[in-house]
This record gives C-alpha cells, sequence and structure tokens, in this order.
C-alpha cells in the first residue's frame, strides 16, 4: 500500500509535469504551419485492480509531423452517449477525485518525428475505491500557435478511454437483454439487420459477447443452424446504468445488397449508405427464401463464470420482385403458347375454309 | 518367391473409444468397411518382409493409410498490419480433390494451445471441415475474436471420402495489430482579420482534420472550445458561440463542417448542428460536442470546418478576440 505522500506525489507530479510542459519555451513554426498530427494505440484500456493495489498500463503515441512536438497529458472523465458506445466526455469536477489516483510516466515531453513514444499510466486504487471508474486520456500537443489579431489557435488531441473495475465486493454484474429485433418482419434480400439492445441493470461494466444462430427451425435442432453471426467482438462495454445497441448483419445470401461504392468510396445519402443489388452467381446455393429465426445468444462473466442471456426473433425473406418477375415470365410463356395454339387452331380454320370453298 | 497369407490389417478397427465388432475381407486383396461415420481398410499382404520392383515397393502387409495430397499453407494476412483482432486466410487448395473440405488450426503460442476456425469465423476447440468455397474460396475469410498484438499461426488439413485426413499443412504465421487512431489538425491557427460590426466573417481557411483507425467500432471526433466564442481579454467581452443563421442573428460565432470524404471505409459523417450551410454554424464551448462520427474503421478520413464569426456595433472594439479550439478523437469504450 502507498503512503498518503506517495498517492499525493503523483498529482503533483502531473501538475508540475503540465506546467513545465506549458512554461518550456518551445516553438515549432513548422509545425503550426504544417498541422499537428498523432497516432496513439490502444484506444481504449481495460484494468481491473483491487482496492489498496495499483496497476499499470502502456500508452503510446507517435508524432507523424517532421518536427518535435512538445505534448502534455490530459484527464478527462466520460459517461455513455447513446447507445452506441460513444464516449461522452466531461470536463472534470472536484468530484472527480479518482482522477487524482492516476500518474503518468512521463507526463510530459517532446514527441520526436516518427519516433514512437511510451507512456506508462499507474493507478493507485486507493482501499475506499470501489466499481468502477472512466478515465479520458487525452494526449495533445502544448499549443503554441499564435494570432495576428483577431482569430482562432486550433488543437487536436487523442484521447484514449481507460476503464478501472476495482472488483470490489459490493459490484452486482448483471445485463439483460432489453430488445432482440430484426429492421423488418420482410426482407426481399439478405442482409438481415438485427439490433441487440443491451441493458446493464448492475453497477459495474460489462463487455458481453456472442452470436446470433440463424435456421429454419424455431426450435434450432441441431443441424439446423444455417449461419452465426458474431456479436460484439470487439468486446465492446456496457456501462452501468446505461444501454448499448450492438447492430449485426446476416449478409450470407444471394442476391445480396451491398453498399454502393464509387471510385472506391461508399455512397450516402442523407448520412445513410445507399445500398445495391449484388449478384454473386458462385453464391447461388445461399438463396434465401421463406421464414427464418434468429437466436441470440450472448454471455458475460459475474465474475465467477459466464451467465447466458438468448433472445429470438423470426423474419421472412420473400424475393417478391424476383419472384414477381418470375411469374410474368411464366405468365408471358403460357400466353405465348396458348397463342400460337390459338393461332394454329384458326389456321386450321381458315384452311379448312378455303378448302370448303 | 512371394507367399502370401490371409493377413488382415484393419487401419482402426478398433480403439479406446471406437470397436469394429463385424468386420470381414473378401478374397481380393483389399477391403473396405464403411458406415455413415467411419471407414476401416484392410488388405491381403505379405507376413514380413518388403517386396520391390523397379516400380513398386509393397510394404510388410500393412495398409499404408491412403492420405490426401498434404495441402500448402494457407495465406495469412493482417491487411497491411490494420487487423487488430481479426485475420484473413485463404486456403490453397490447387493439391486436393475438388470436393475436398479442410479444417484450420490456429494458435498464438506455437500449438501450445490449438483452437480451429469456426463457421463463423470465431476459433473453437472443435475442427469444423468446409469445403474450400464455403472458406471464402479465392477472396478468403476472416478468423475474428483474436488477442490485439499477438502472432498467430495457423495450419490446414484436408479430408476428402475415405482418404484418411491429410498431414497438416506448412505453417502460415501473422500478427495482429494493436488498434489505433490517427488523427491531424491543420492549421493550428486561423486569423480573422477585422470583425467588421454587422457582417459575417470567414476565415481565409479552413480546418482540416483528418481520422484513420483501425478499430471496428469506428471512432469519434469532438470539438471543444475555450471561451464559448471569441473572447478579448483586454476588453473582457465574448461575442458568444451560438447554433443559428449568423445573417439573422445580430452577433455570433460557430463552426460549419463544408465537406467529408475517406480513403476508403467510413464513411466519416458531419454531426448536427455542424451540417448546415450558407450562415447556419453549431455552437462550441467548454463541453465536448461530436462534430464528426462513423461507425466503422477508417482510413484517410477527411473533413473540412468553416469558421464563421459576426459581430455587432454594439461590441467593445478590439484586435485580440480569439478562441482556443480542441478537436479531439476518440473511440469506443
Amino acid at each position: 500500500m502507498k503512503s498518503k505522500l506517495g498517492r499525493w506525489c503523483g498529482p503533483i507530479l502531473l501538475a508540475f509535469g503540465l506546467s513545465l510542459g506549458l512554461t518550456i519555451s518551445f516553438s515549432s513554426p513548422l509545425a503550426d504551419a504544417l498541422g499537428l498530427s498523432i497516432t496513439t494505440s490502444p484506444v481504449s484500456v481495460i484494468l481491473s485492480a483491487t482496492p489498496g493495489s495499483t496497476v499499470t498500463t502502456q500508452l503510446h503515441v507517435q508524432n507523424n509531423e517532421p518536427v518535435a512536438v512538445p505534448m502534455t497529458i490530459k484527464l478527462f472523465t466520460f459517461t455513455a452517449a447513446g447507445t452506441t458506445g460513444k464516449p461522452a466526455l466531461l470536463v472534470p469536477t472536484a468530484a472527480d477525485t479518482f482522477l487524482n489516483w492516476a500518474q503518468f510516466s512521463p507526463s510530459s515531453f517532446v514527441a520526436e518525428p516518427n519516433t514512437p513514444e511510451t507512456i506508462t499510466m499507474t493507478i493507485n486504487v486507493p482501499t475506499t475505491a470501489s466499481l468502477g471508474y472512466n478515465y479520458g486520456v487525452a494526449i495533445e500537443p502544448v499549443s503554441t500557435a499564435a494570432l495576428n489579431g483577431s482569430g482562432t489557435t486550433v488543437n487536436g488531441s487523442n484521447l484514449i478511454l481507460v476503464l478501472l473495475n476495482t472488483n470490489s465486493a459490493n459490484e452486482v454484474h448483471s445485463i439483460q437483454i432489453a430488445s432482440f429485433t430484426a429492421s423488418k418482419k420482410l426482407y426481399d434480400y439478405l442482409p438481415v439487420s438485427f439490433s441487440i439492445n443491451i441493458h446493464n441493470n448492475g453497477n459495474v461494466f460489462l463487455a458481453p459477447t456472442g452470436n446470433v444462430f440463424i435456421s429454419k427451425n424455431s426450435s434450432f435442432a441441431p443441424g439446423s443452424i444455417i449461419d452465426s453471426i458474431p456479436v460484439n467482438t470487439g468486446g465492446g462495454n456496457v456501462l452501468p446504468g446505461t444501454n448499448r445497441i450492438f447492430q449485426v448483419q446476416w449478409n450470407d445470401g444471394f442476391p445480396l445488397n451491398v453498399p454502393k461504392e464509387i471510385d472506391g468510396h461508399q455512397v450516402t445519402k442523407n448520412n445513410q449508405l445507399v445500398y445495391q443489388l449484388k449478384w454473386n452467381f458462385s453464391q447461388t446455393s445461399k438463396f434465401r427464401i421463406g421464414q427464418y429465426y434468429a437466436k441470440l445468444v450472448m454471455a458475460y462473466s459475474n465474475g465467477a463464470r459466464q451467465v447466458p442471456i438468448t433472445g429470438m426473433v423470426s423474419f421472412w425473406v420473400i424475393p417478391w420482385k424476383l419472384l414477381f418477375l418470375l411469374l410474368l415470365f411464366i405468365v408471358a410463356f403460357i400466353g405465348l403458347i396458348v397463342a400460337v395454339f390459338y393461332l394454329k387452331h384458326r389456321l386450321k380454320k381458315l384452311q379448312k375454309m378455303v378448302e370448303k370453298k | 518367391m512371394i507367399s502370401f497369407s490371409l493377413f488382415i490389417v484393419a487401419a482402426f478397427s478398433s480403439s479406446s473409444t471406437y470397436q469394429l465388432n463385424n468386420y470381414s475381407i473378401g478374397p481380393g486383396a483389399t477391403n473396405n468397411a464403411t458406415s455413415t461415420t467411419y471407414s476401416a481398410q484392410a488388405n491381403l499382404g505379405e507376413t514380413a518382409g518388403t517386396a520391390n520392383s523397379t516400380t513398386y515397393t509393397a510394404h510388410n502387409g500393412g495398409v499404408p493409410p491412403e492420405t490426401l495430397n498434404t495441402p500448402l499453407a494457407p495465406t495469412l494476412s493482417n491487411g497491411g498490419g490494420t487487423y487488430y483482432n481479426e485475420l484473413q486466410f485463404i486456403l490453397s487448395n490447387s493439391n486436393e480433390p475438388a470436393n475436398a473440405t479442410y479444417d484450420i488450426a490456429v494458435s498464438p503460442n506455437a500449438f501450445t494451445t490449438t483452437y480451429y476456425v469456426q463457421a463463423s469465423g470465431t476459433l473453437g476447440g472443435t475442427p469444423v471441415f468446409q469445403t474450400y468455397t464455403a472458406w471464402g474460396g479465392a477472396s478468403g475469410q476472416f478468423m475474428i475474436g483474436l488477442s490485439n498484438n499477438t502472432t498467430y499461426e495457423a495450419k490446414v488439413s484436408a479430408a476428402y471420402g475415405k482418404f484418411t485426413n491429410s498431414e497438416w499443412s506448412p505453417i502460415a504465421t501473422s500478427s495482429t495489430t494493436a488498434p489505433s487512431i490517427t488523427f491531424s489538425i491543420s492549421p493550428t491557427s486561423i486569423n480573422l482579420g477585422n470583425l467588421t460590426a454587422g457582417s459575417v466573417i470567414t476565415g481565409g481557411t479552413d480546418i482540416t482534420a483528418s481520422l484513420t483507425t483501425n478499430a471496428e467500432s469506428g471512432a469519434n471526433v469532438f470539438v471543444n472550445g475555450e471561451y464559448g466564442g471569441l473572447h478579448s481579454t483586454s476588453k473582457s467581452y465574448t461575442i458568444a458561440a451560438v447554433t443559428g443563421n449568423l445573417a439573422a442573428l445580430s452577433e455570433g460565432f460557430g463552426l460549419q463542417g463544408v465537406s467529408t470524404t475517406e480513403s476508403s471505409g467510413g464513411p466519416l459523417t458531419l454531426q448536427s448542428p455542424y451540417n448546415g450551410s450558407a450562415n447556419n454554424v453549431g455552437i462550441e464551448s467548454s463541453a465536448f460536442r461530436q462534430i464528426y462520427t462513423t461507425a466503422d474503421a477508417v482510413t484517410g478520413g477527411s473533413g473540412t470546418i468553416a469558421i464563421q464569426a459576426k459581430s455587432a456595433s454594439t461590441d467593445p472594439a478590439g484586435t485580440d478576440y480569439s478562441e482556443l479550439l480542441t478537436f479531439s478523437a476518440s473511440n469506443e469504450y
């Protein structure tokens, strides 16, 4: 366990480092002219540490500009913005004392061009900690841009999202499926879009993963499963008290609606992807028609074991345009045959009439 | 002279798990016993020794298993160093019969632990045999749910009819990378010049924000400002940032997304209220507001943003009206 002094040293050193970074007279006019470009990795981190322990993780930064840039680290917190896993970044308040548990080494530095830099983030979790904490670690250049008169200076920042689970005794691990739906009841062609709305009714973040199984048999008897679609392969988390919607598509079919591309760029209309039908004749065995069932099986860890959650939805795939064309063709074909027979019959009649005359 | 006697060698007539209770061999040299699940094969051969000719070699009565050709190593790809939780694999079917099926064994630790690619692409504990076409043919398929920054080895075996499965192919190796985000912004300053009262002033240059990420859940770009508008320290006055039409407002400051593009992936989309036109701008403040988003990995994503300002004749005159805008890129949690 760290002493009180040790616990306070971090924030003090961080503050010192930040102020040092801000007060260094480091001007990089070339960088100002070129702009700023930073690569950071990873994009999010899950940490687990018990109260009274210390946990570390490494964050990687690279300055992609051809000149050195002084960098600094700022801390924010975040919660869920909506249901897509997007963070709602929050400016820290005095109540966010958990931000003081984090230290960075180095806390400020000069990023040399195209040279990877590793920052060690250490979180000293106090014994009073409980449940989970969300850190938004902003790695950004120290702004040195100058204005000549009125205007704006512009800075860029890469944020790494860090979630800390303190594994405290009062944790409740529980999630439920708020809804599992297909975007339509009837599709003419695949893909079929599924929306999986997960609600975290516990008090610590969780990352459920699983599959959507597709079958024509509602009992999902052995051997009847046509396809399985992984859900949340990225390990996205659901924050406590919030919902997160995972979207997956069943697209193993023929023909298939695919995003329209022009010159390699996906076409959008009103911020929505535009689709076009793709006929891949090597996939004709995947022609889909009839009623299908989708069974969702996901699991999350309750700390001791994996807990499954399930849901089911049914939908129809009827390629009605294709069937209509086929019907039209059949009707036209039958009509043609009838017409031929009719004409033949009339011709015979005429021939007989001519012969009689 | 080679003497023959009835010598039965059943390839796998019994094991600790299975026993073939009823098995016979006809008066020929070889025979096959099959069920829907298993097949066994035997032959008549010499009891000992090896018979040779210039063309053939007959071993001492054992049945050399009729194994398939060993497949070529699969091709593994990490998408030029962009895949962090998946790898693309493409099988080679050139060595095998047309309807042969294949399974793919994968390991992150030199096959101390072996996983098998499942039909869905996830890794599981049991082998899944599928045809070359079902594994994606020449386009291949992705094995998914992998750990980042990890080297994976993969090998393939083939099966066909009554043939014994082939030997494992040579091993192919590829590494997942780490999920990353590259965010660029330029220029780092925009001068607005004189803020003539009653006129909407646009910065001579637009801000370009560029974004590349391999994270499959996409990324977001947020904007926040230090003062929530153009602030004059000398006059202690702020022309507040607004959402609205500056042409119709007496004063204000805001941002307007001009365009978005990407090389691949994405798409990068502009978010309200920054998607206006003419003099319709979106507000900024110390709070983080989302200006761009992409729901998927994107390469070469780029958005341009215009700055517009309007002062009123009642505003105190000053030459130091300024704002520090910070554009932040993050992925999802």
